[in-house]
């Protein structure tokens, strides 16, 4: 009896879930309500949960409970330390959920809310939860390694090097694109630069409260900065009202460029406990606030989603970003569906935590579960904006133009129906100059969430707080990833050099060090200069050559489970990683050859650098440059980026190659 | 009875917000080496924290 309540169970669930699909699927043409995707989304999760994840955990990887895990084994009561299986889910769940679930869904939302929808749903079952759960499974039974050591000692020395090189400019790429973020959020934007610049004092000054007067308060450290950074957002408001001090904080995108630049070199070389530490408890406990904020707004507003289900942009002609659904809707959605950042963390901390075997399955499968619904909800927040108002944020300004007359005239024609009241008044609510080509994702997020909270509270007088109070979110998460992120390139660097030159290896060297941040700086400081200055906003550069380069390394990590699961004698069940391995390097490949063959301008970056060498030869001056040099400066780029696709094309077809080796051998 | 549960449950919170934000349980690290080391000094709260970063 008790059996059949609990299969009768599963089948009302798959009736819930069947009908909020019919609901989305039907009411085609009018808006529909937030609520019926969350409650489609829980049902896909709830049953991929209980009997995928299931059948992984018991067939394919066969855990077992009994099994000593490494933090038994090592147990140091430092880094190796048996913790709970609720607790290490937390843990777990804060180190993978990025800024990557909030920026990708909104930027996907340019072909309509279903296309982003559908690949959340089944890239996270059948390719995201699954990378994520194996390779912490794989990591667990050899002593917690790392993906690089994994590599090394599963495919060999070469691919192992390999590997580390390509994950090296995959880092730059990421912090780059990160940092673009902020400077397309905060660029013209007193009232958010102020915000964000006061952080970095009161992290200061909880690092020294935290070491010096109060040691080990953490929760007392970072309830004073909670109530600093709030007053920091209110007195930002009064920043921008007053004019001298508002030009102080007025920067244009070159300027704070040069500042991040600076910025990212200072914080990677000081203590940790001095600014990186106090400003991670901060942007943790915002961003777990946030997620929860949004889900309760989310689900009591249940606002309508006023973007359609598909637009016109599936062709390829979309503003927000160039490329047509495949591949390119598959490498903007990372984080959310499947991000190769993700298989670091399973070979990192989580592994030398896990309390036992069995827990895997609920820590690796179970929290990018959670990770994808995040990503949901971000969609939900740009798809229930006005689809005017997203256009005209995220639309780049030589499309659009710069006035608001301009972007509606531009935008009408595409047929969303925006007037420029519309467009200024959205700015006005939210407390800024102007919303036009905000790119980048974060001041979408914002404005959607200030929608959402306003709703919940405090009404349209509240909107301009929520609204920085999201930006805040967003840059403070970002700037900790950029920080910490140079900090992890220059330990890969001085790795990587010093296999040739000793001397660059060792950590405590202070030459060494600066040598290796300055390296990694310049490096992903050259690239995000280049996006600054683009004229179709930086983002459709830059992002997708970051969601190549993310999803090439979930390639590589599913390739090594392929490779392990064969090695093991689990090759009968190995088509569970050859199949997301197949569709992420298939996808991959062709958007990287399409970024550099292409032959329309604004996807392929060689045909952009021939358009720019024509204007040169006919002594024409194409935007953005104002000389001949930036001319020469634009072929230049495109060349780089060219070559950097190809070499992550290098990297993960050598990958590919070493591993169907590995396995063949194996099998002889 | 009910405030042990309580108290347990309020324990793992604080633990899953340090953890969140890197900093390891000191308590599991006092009782491992009560438990496997009693010859060797423990670390102070304070001691343990400035390692583990």
């Amino acid at each position: 009896m008790a059996h059949l309540i609990r299969k009768g169970g599963w089948f009302m669930l798959a009736l819930i879930g069947a009908s909020a699909f019919a609901v989305i699927a039907l009411r085609r043409g009018e808006p529909i309500g937030a609520v019926w995707i969350v409650i489609a989304a829980l049902c896909v999760y709830t049953i991929a949960y209980r009997l995928y994840s299931r059948f992984i955990a018991e067939r394919v990887l066969r855990l077992d409970p009994t099994r000593v895990t490494p933090a038994h084994k090592f147990n140091d009561g430092l880094d190796y330390v048996p913790t709970n299986k609720y607790v290490l889910f937390g843990h777990h769940f804060a180190a993978i959920a990025g800024a990557g679930p909030l920026v990708g869904p909104i930027l996907a939302a340019q072909m309509g809310y279903m296309p982003g929808m559908l690949w959340l749903l089944g890239g996270v079952v059948f390719g995201g939860a699954v990378q994520d759960f194996t390779v912490l499974f794989i990591s667990t039974r050899r002593d917690g390694r790392s993906l690089g050591d994994l590599i090394k000692s599963e495919l060999g020395q070469i691919p192992g090097m390999i590997a580390l090189f390509g994950t090296f400019f995959i880092m730059l790429i990421l912090l780059a694109v990160l940092a673009l973020i902020v400077v397309k959020a905060l660029a013209e934007s007193p009232w958010g630069t102020f915000t964000v610049a006061a952080t970095i004092p009161i992290a200061l000054f909880m690092g020294v409260y935290a070491r010096y007067f109060r040691p080990g308060s953490i929760g007392e450290v970072s309830l004073i900065g909670f109530i600093l950074l709030m007053l920091a957002i209110v007195g930002g408001q009064n920043v921008q009202d007053i004019p001298s001090l508002a030009a102080l904080f007025t920067l244009t995108g070159e300027q704070l460029t040069w500042l991040l630049i600076g910025y990212g070199f200072i914080a990677s070389v000081l203590p940790v406990w001095l600014l990186l530490a106090p400003r991670d408890y901060l942007s943790t406990f915002l961003k777990i606030g946030t997620i929860l904020g949004l889900a309760i707004g989310v689900l009591f507003i249940s606002p309508e989603l006023k973007m359609p289900a598909f637009t016109q942009f599936t062709d390829g002609s979309g503003p927000v970003w160039s490329g047509s659904l495949f591949p390119f809707l598959f490498i903007t959605i990372a984080c959310g569906a499947i991000s190769g950042f993700h298989s670091l963390i399973s070979s990192g901390t989580t592994p030398k935590m896990l309390a036992q075997e069995a827990d895997a399955r609920f820590i690796g499968y179970g929290a990018m579960l959670t990770e994808s619904f995040v990503a949901i909800m971000a969609l939900v927040a740009a798809a229930s904006l006005e689809p005017g108002v997203y256009f005209a944020m995220n639309s780049p300004a030589a499309i659009i133009g710069t006035t608001a007359e301009s972007a509606a005239q531009t935008i009408s024609q595409w047929g969303f129906y925006v007037t420029p009241e519309m467009i200024t008044q959205t700015a006005k609510d939210v407390g800024e100059h102007s919303i036009i080509s905000r790119t980048g994702g974060a001041p979408t997020f914002a404005v959607g969430m200030a929608q959402i909270q306003s709703d919940v509270m405090g009404g349209r007088s509240l909107m301009a707080f929520w609204y920085h109070f999201a930006i805040l979110f967003e840059a403070l998460f970002i700037l900790t990833a950029i920080d910490a992120g140079t900090r992890v390139g220059r330990f890969m660097l001085q790795d990587l050099l010093g296999s040739f030159i000793p001397a660059m290896k060792r950590i405590d060297s202070l030459g060494a060090s600066l040598i290796a941040t300055g390296i990694c700086v310049g490096g992903w400081g050259y690239f995000l200069y280049q996006g600054v200055i683009d004229p179709l906003g930086g983002i459709n550069t830059l992002w997708p050559l970051f969601g190549i380069a993310n999803q090439m390394l979930a390639g590589i990590a599913l390739i090594l489970c392929t490779c392990v699961l064969f090695k093991t004698k689990r090759g009968r069940f190995a088509w569970v990683t050859i199949i997301p391995a197949t569709w992420v390097i298939v996808c991959t490949l062709t958007a990287a050859w399409q970024k550099i063959f292409h032959a329309n301008p604004r996807i392929g970056f060689l045909a952009h650098a021939d358009s720019y060498t024509t204007a040169i030869a006919e002594e024409v001056l194409l935007a953005p440059a104002k000389s001949a040099a930036q001319m020469q400066q634009v072929v230049f780029n495109d060349h780089v980026n060219a070559s950097l696709t190809a070499m992550f094309m290098l990297v993960l077809i050598s990958i590919l190659l070493f591993g169907i080796r590995t396995i063949f051998s194996k099998e002889k | 009875m009910l405030s042990m549960t309580f108290k347990k449950s309020l324990g793992f919170v604080a633990q899953s917000l340090r953890l969140m934000v890197g900093v390891p349980e000191y308590s599991a690290y006092a009782e491992h080496m009560r438990y496997r080391h009693p010859d060797q000094a423990i670390m102070t709260y304070e001691e343990f924290l400035m390692r583990s970063k």
